[in-house]
Order: structure tokens, then sequence, then C-alpha cells
């Protein structure tokens, strides 16, 4: 399951990265065609509406491997047991936090689909409702991520990466 | 529940969840909701608040600088440009005292303006400086000392994730912040240059001098990572300052030309993909962290915090004084954008009496220095986790760090007594 997991996850961090580099690439063409050409493209736009969703889509990876920040100065001296308590309760209190932005934001959701919600005035209109929906499958995602390490935390299962602490694997950013 | 009783309970549970290892992105976004809850006692409004804010609060042009100041830094490292420009400074400082730990600060500063991270600085100047200067005999304490210090460079010189971060709070420019940013950086890089030097005058034996002709070289590859570095920072800095580019124009710029200088390096699809990746992988924890800490923030001013903060505390030196403390105590055991995303929104109600860009870098530098100094100084854990010795103790690379932690201190002072150390230069952009 966790293996399966870890492949779609893989999958959407790939999308966005493609999707990161199209932004720089929007950017260039931006700067040059206003720089050049005097021309305004509206690329901010697609800039502005892409950020969220490039978030929502490399999260679950980061779940996944163990690159969520958290501090161990407590977490490293407690006994395995304790640990996989602690990895439970933040998986538990994730799985909340997804259910909630899901139930939160299914209404405008649902609304951005009935009305073709778009944002920009002007040179370009970008539709948004598709970034609400990556953040609300993901969100949904996230939570049977959530969901699957949970399970394991329960059974003293948990081999996912920075689930021992400082160490037993992930990354941590700055 | 009264505001306050509930702005204090919800505050103290965060932070026990924080310390006891829950995700701090999962304990400010569920702080945020269980504590929308009591304030409209309705559980569809709670989710409301973090549904609305999940899509909202990333929504926003200048975030895409992260990512792509992220990535920028990415491919630089990636191509292996880091040590060529070490390699170029070295050649460059001819017979100065401890010259390899001087390159390695020099480097360092160099690296830090095409960097947003100290991390990326850190693993880089571990695998490249740090055998050249055991092969040379220096003392192991020293030689770690002056990698882990100088790494934290990366957040002072801009670009900088931490800058980034900070004006996204408060509000500010970030161009103007990246320019606060140079002065005190290259004040600090002198520093630690003149500390390095001075140390090894006093005691030749940390680091023996090194005969020229033991210098190799320069190679055209090393010639093309240190003019294609010199051209990202000026493509990025002169752009920003020049009013030619906004901060994300010129992150989405410097990303482009990063990856044309690793193309020009060798880099092929496998190495570029895996720099997205990495990239990815660095940001996306920052940036949920970015989502909730908002959350979090609308929480506080639902509860009406600014009341409650501007009461409890008074103005002036004090204030200046509690914060620098709970800077120093946080930066011990948190790491640095979560320290700022916990404490700036509240901080930042309370009046300082400093200039907001002063402001900015004399708090980043406090933070900063937690990233140095025991028992989670991250930047220490890193240099032990990438230096190419296994023979290495933490305490060595703790205790080589305390003179640049000082230093930072000596800077940040320097800015609370002479603001336009920072605020001058912004003028003129």
């Amino acid at each position: 399951m966790l293996r399966a997991l870890e492949r779609i996850c893989s999958t959407l961090n790939y999308i966005a990265a493609a999707w990161l580099m199209l932004l720089a690439v929007i950017i260039f063409v931006e700067v040059v065609g206003r720089g050049v050409f005097n021309a305004f493209l509206g690329g901010d736009e697609i800039v502005t509406n892409s950020v969220p969703a490039i978030v929502f889509l490399q999260v679950p990876l980061a779940i996944l491997t163990g690159s969520m920040l958290r501090t161990t100065i407590v977490f490293d001296h407690l006994n395995k047991r304790w640990r996989h308590v602690v990895n439970a309760v933040s998986y538990l209190i994730g799985m909340f936090l997804m259910i909630g932005i899901t139930v939160g934001g299914w209404t405008d959701m649902i609304k951005g689909w009935e009305i073709g919600e778009y944002q920009g005035i002007g040179a370009l209109e970008v539709p948004v409702y598709p970034v609400r929906t990556i953040i609300i499958a993901s969100a949904i995602f996230i939570t049977l991520i959530y969901f699957v390490l949970l399970m394991r935390a329960a059974v003293g299962n948990d081999t996912s990466p920075g689930a021992q602490g400082a160490g037993s694997g992930g990354t941590e950013a700055i | 529940m009264e505001l306050n009783t509930l702005l204090v309970l919800s505050l103290v549970g965060m932070l026990v969840a924080i310390f006891a290892g829950v995700h701090i992105a999962l304990a400010l976004g569920m702080t945020a909701m269980i504590g929308t809850y009591f304030i409209f006692e309705d559980i569809y409004l709670a989710s409301a608040q973090v549904g609305g804010a999940a899509y909202e609060l990333v929504r926003n042009y200048v975030f895409a600088t992260i990512p792509l100041f992220v990535l920028m830094g990415d491919f630089v490292a990636k191509c292996g440009a880091a040590g060529d420009l070490y390699k170029v400074i070295n050649r460059c400082l001819g017979g100065i005292p401890g010259r390899l730990a001087v390159a390695t600060v020099t480097g360092n500063a160099a690296f830090a303006a095409v960097t947003g991270t100290s991390i990326a600085s850190a693993a880089a100047f571990s695998r490249i400086a740090y055998p050249e200067m055991m092969r040379f005999k220096y003392k192991r304490e020293f030689a770690l000392g002056s990698i882990a210090g100088s790494a934290c460079l990366g957040m002072l010189i801009p670009p900088s994730v931490l800058l980034i971060v900070w004006g996204i709070i408060t509000e500010q420019s970030i161009g103007k912040l990246f320019v606060a940013g140079v002065i005190p950086g290259i004040l600090l890089s002198l520093l630690y240059i003149v500390y390095t030097i001075g140390a090894v005058k006093l005691n030749p034996s940390l680091a023996p001098e090194i005969p020229k002709d033991e210098l190799p070289p320069i190679t055209k590859g090393e010639i093309v990572s240190t003019v294609g570095v010199v051209a990202i920072i000026l493509l990025v800095m002169g752009g920003i300052w020049g009013g030619a580019f906004t901060a994300t124009e010129a992150a989405g710029i410097g990303a482009l030309a990063a990856m044309v200088l690793a193309i020009l390096k060798g880099l092929r699809w496998k190495g570029l993909v895996e720099a997205v990746i990495e990239a990815g992988k660095t940001s996306a924890p920052i940036m949920i962290l970015l989502v909730t800490a908002g959350m979090y923030a609308r929480f506080l001013s639902l509860a009406d915090i600014d009341t409650l903060i501007k009461d409890a505390v008074g103005e002036g030196a004090l204030v200046i004084v509690m914060m620098v403390v709970i800077w120093i105590v946080l930066g011990m055991i948190l790491d640095s954008i979560s320290i700022i995303l916990l404490t700036v929104p509240l901080f930042s109600l309370l009046d300082v009496g400093m200039d907001p860009l002063a402001f900015a870098i004399f708090g980043i530098l406090l933070i900063e220095a937690g990233l140095l100094t025991p028992p989670f100084g991250l930047v220490v854990y890193v240099v032990k986790g990438a230096v190419p010795d296994s023979g290495v103790q933490l305490a060595e690379i703790f205790r080589g760090s305390i003179p640049y932690w000082i230093l930072m201190l000596v800077t940040a002072a320097m800015i609370w007594a002479f603001p336009q150390i920072a605020n001058w230069l912004p003028r003129f952009v």
C-alpha cells in the first residue's frame, strides 16, 4: 500500500516540477514581451494561480518522505512506543486538518465549476476551479496517506522516513 | 470561552504539541481550526476558515519566489559550480593566512548570492572545502567551524528564503528587503574573514601555511562556473535593483539562467530533473508551513490578539530584550522559518522603535545564530551528515562554530545601534 502511495506521490511531484519549470518560462516570456515588445501578456495571473496547485501536488511526497518540519528535541529521547504515539497524534491531526480543508473548500469548488470561476481582467483570464479541485483532491489523498500511516503507527510498524526522529531518514528544509 | 483564555490555551497547546514532535505545519493548522471553532461554535465555519485559507493564502504572485529561488540554487549546486568557485577564489587569495578557511567564507558569500538557503551551502562546502583543509593539516574544529559558520551567510545575503518569508508576513517589499541584506551580509563576511586571519596569526597551528606551488592552475570549467555565477548574481540583483524585474520575475529568470549554466557545465536531462525534484522536496514543506501559519494568523486576528499583546507588553528597549531572548532560545530548538512564522506576526504588532527593514535583518541574524548552537543547530547536523569523514563529532562542529555565531550576534547589535547598515542601501532602489 505504502509503495503504491509513494508511486502516486512521485508522479504528482513530477507534474509539479514540470509546472514549476513552465512558470519560469512564462515569467521569462512575460519579461521579454514587456521589455522588447512593450506587450503585457498577463502571465502573472497564471503564476499566481499556479502556486497553490503546485504546493498541494508536492505536499503528499513531502509527508511520505518525512520532509515535514518538526523539532526532535524531545522526540529523540522518547522510546519507540512513545515515538509511535507522537507520530500517531501527528497523523491524526493531519487527517482532521485535511478533512477540514476538504469540507470547508468543497462548496467553493462546486460553485467554481458551476459558474466557470476565473481570475484576471483584460489580458488573460485564468480559470481557477481546476486549482480549487487540485487542492481538494490533494487534501482527500493526503487524508488517505495519513490514515495509512496512522494504521501502521497503531500496529507499531511505522517505517516511513523520519518516523524515528533525527537520522532516520527524510530531509529537513532550511 | 473568553477570548484571552482561548488565546492563551491554544498557544500553550500548540507549543506543547510542537515540542513533543508533532509536525509544525499541522500543529499550526489544527490550532487555527479548533480556535476558530471555539470563537464561532460552528464546525462548518471552522472548516471553511482552513478550507478557504488553503486556496487563498499562497495564491499570491510573490509566493512563487520561494520554489523558484530554491530551484535556482539547486541547479547551481548540482552542476558543481560551488566547487569551481571555491577553487578560483582559493587561487586568487595567494598567501593569505588560513587561506582555505578564508576561501570557504568568501566562496560561501558568493554562493549565498545564488542560493536561498543555508543547507545547500553547508552540504556543498562540507564536501568541497573539508577534504582540502584536512589535506593541508588544518585543525579539524577550525575547519568545520568555518564551513558551518559561513553557510549561515546563505540566509542573509539575498536571495534568501528567510527574507522572502519575513517580507510576506510583514507585507514589506521583498526587493527592498533583499537590498537591505547586502551590506550586513558583506559586513558579516568581512568579520568572519578578519576572525579567520586573526585566529591563524595568533595560533598558526590552526592552519599551516601552504606552499604556493601546491595550487593547481585554473581550468576552463572553473572559469565558466565563476563567470556564470557572477552573471546570475548581476542578473538577479541588478534586475531587482534597477527596477527591471520584480522579485518573482528575478526568481523565474534566475532559475532559467541557472539551468543554462548547469547545462553548460555538463548537467544532462537526468541531473536537471533531479535538481527540479529536489527543489520541490525543499520548498513544499516551507510552502505548506506558510499555508497553515496563515490559517493560524487569521485565527489570531479573529481572536483579537492585537489588544492582548499590546496590553500585556509595553514598548521600547525591554521589548527588544524579550524578543532577543525568545528568538535565541527558539533558535536552539526550531528551524528558522517556523520561528519567523510563530513569532513575527506577534512581534510586528509591538512598537520596537526600529526601522522595519533594519528590524528584519536584526531578527534574521538572531534567529540564524540558533542554527549553530546546540541542541538543534540544523546547519551543524547538515555538516556532520555531509563531510566525507565519519570520525567527525557533532561537539567539534558546535565548538568550531562558536566564534561565528558570536559574530552574528555582534552584527545584530551593530544593526541595532546603527540601523543605517541595513536601511541605507534600500533608499536607492
